[in-house]
């Protein structure tokens, strides 16, 4: 799934007004996980994406410090921040294949990794076993990366889009 | 009677103004190597913040090595130092300062239809330097101009050679209309499109993709593309023709404080300026204007020294003959000989 960085304008069609593909976010992107529509994606050719579970981000917030044109907004380094204002996607998982969720095994990877701790993902039974997605998820996809099953249980999607599993989701901000 | 000196020898003191042209070729090579060197420096320090030095192979430990060598004289803290310098000419941060492109702020203005002032500020200094210096950035900056000067160069060649190259006249105002049709399309699509076609801007973008990413994109096509119709139809054609930053740059510098004049009275009519002159402009008979991009190309061949700056906002246009070419002295002979026979 193609994600826009962090900070992103929501409105994708702003976001490709704002943008003039000048390549500073990726040029200070310390993991190099923005990407960009090289020979593909039409009139947003050249703009910036991440697929975060190809790559994901680490959520610097140098991209937008930088962004000349404010497409991707300035964020303060802070969790608090990056929770209420960046919203690249939100992590499913997928409860049929998960470890803990299927019974084979205390796991907890995904709620380790999380930069932002509880607000990122919970767990359910006394705090050890089965992850939830909570809402502050804003869809990094370090928890993907690390991941022990071989077919990614965790998987990041944009918050708009049908889920992989039915459960907590606020809906309705990235239009693709 | 007062015989006036006609074959005055050219002063034998020598202005400096014809090193510039050495000076702009060492600007472009600088601005090119730094377009290559700064994506180097972005994935050398992406390797950097993941201590990732034993998980590389061989060929990218040895990128790192030599990019560790490089950097090693003038920091102590990549990591953090080396975001001082990023971007492209197209946008870029120069130790905190933010500078742009005009062609870019006009472009997202007329693709988003929105003022954002910081943006709008950081092209303030080029717009500067523009309204003083013209075009320089054309000639002084441009990466692109390098490399088209250099397909100049092998088209010479290959004309030498007897094959084909395309010496086609278009309208020079050709250029106008790309930057208002370009314009026109960012606000109809909602996306930067002139960013798709300055070539500057390409190159920034690709270099980028070639180093960082590993890949390309359509940007490189069109460049190629530029090159060949620089060979096959028009010499320097892009630049002249077609550049939407290039047109944007003239009507910027059209009251430019910095420009080429001759001096008719060291002129000798050579002819050696038109031929070199990369835009086809002709400064030997004063035609400068706004697409002179002051790359001091003609003031560095002039055998008599007769091209040089001067601070005036217009072309002394209409000099007539150079004072010490022979049209000029055959008329002066003619006159003086009038004046004889008339018995004055």
């Amino acid at each position: 799934m193609q994600l826009r960085p962090p900070g992103a304008l929501r409105d994708d069609h702003a976001f490709m007004a704002a943008c003039i593909s000048c390549g500073l976010c990726a040029e200070v992107c310390p993991p190099k996980c923005i990407q960009f529509h090289l020979r593909d994606g039409g009139s947003s050719a050249n703009t910036p994406y991440i697929v975060p579970e190809e790559k994901s981000c680490i959520l610097c917030m140098k991209c937008g410090e930088v962004c000349p044109t404010n497409a991707l907004e300035k964020i303060a380094y802070k969790k608090e921040e990056i929770i209420k204002q960046v919203n690249m996607g939100i992590a499913q998982i997928d409860r049929l294949t998960c470890y803990p969720w299927v019974n084979t095994g205390i796991c907890g990877a995904c709620g380790n990794i999380c930069p932002l701790g509880k607000q990122g993902i919970r767990f359910e039974f006394a705090g050890i076993y089965r992850p939830l997605v909570q809402d502050g998820c804003v869809g990094c996809g370090q928890c993907v990366e690390v991941c022990p099953h071989p077919s990614l249980p965790i998987r990041v999607v944009a918050s708009g889009m049908q889920s992989i599993a039915p459960h907590t989701l606020k809906s309705g901000s990235l239009p693709f | 009677m007062h015989e006036p000196k006609l074959t005055a020898a050219p002063t034998l003191r020598r202005s400096l103004w014809r090193h510039l042209n050495k000076l702009r070729w060492l600007t472009l090579i600088i601005v090119f190597t730094m377009l290559a060197l700064i994506p180097s420096i972005s994935l050398y320090q992406t390797y950097l913040a993941a201590h990732a030095y034993d998980l590389l192979t061989p060929s990218q430990q040895q990128f790192y090595d030599i990019m560790a060598l490089l950097t090693s004289w003038f920091t102590q803290h990549p990591l953090k130092e080396l975001d001082a310098i990023k971007g492209n000419t197209w946008s870029a941060t120069l130790f905190g300062l933010q500078l742009s492109d005009p062609l870019a702020v006009l472009g997202q203005l007329a693709a988003s239809l929105q003022l954002y002032w910081p943006f709008l500020l950081s092209a303030l200094i080029p717009v500067l330097l523009t309204i003083i210096f013209g075009r320089f950035f054309c000639g002084w900056i441009c990466p692109a101009t390098l490399i088209y000067e250099m397909n100049s160069s092998l088209s010479v060649w290959l004309r030498h050679l007897g094959l084909i190259s395309g010496e086609q006249r278009l309208d020079r105002r050709l250029k106008y209309l790309v930057l208002i049709v370009g314009l026109a399309l960012s606000t109809a699509f909602g996306s930067v499109m002139v960013a798709l076609i300055y070539p500057p801007a390409i190159i920034g973008r690709e270099l980028y993709y070639a180093i960082a990413l590993g890949g390309f994109g359509s940007g490189t096509i069109f460049f190629i593309l530029t090159l060949l119709f620089d060979l096959l139809v028009a010499r320097r054609g892009f630049c002249r023709y077609l550049c939407p930053g290039g047109a944007l740059y003239a009507l910027l510098g059209r009251y430019r404080l910095f420009r080429i004049q001759r001096r008719v009275e060291q002129c000798n009519d050579c002819g050696k300026c038109n031929a070199i002159c990369e835009f086809s402009l002709q400064p030997m008979r004063d035609d400068f204007g706004q697409e002179c991009n002051n790359c001091t190309a003609c003031i560095a061949i002039c055998p008599t020294d007769a091209l040089h700056f001067s601070i005036r906002i217009r072309d002394q246009a209409g000099q007539g003959d150079g004072y010490l070419g022979p049209k000029y002295r055959q008329s002066r002979r003619e006159a003086d000989q009038l004046k004889k026979e008339s018995g004055l």
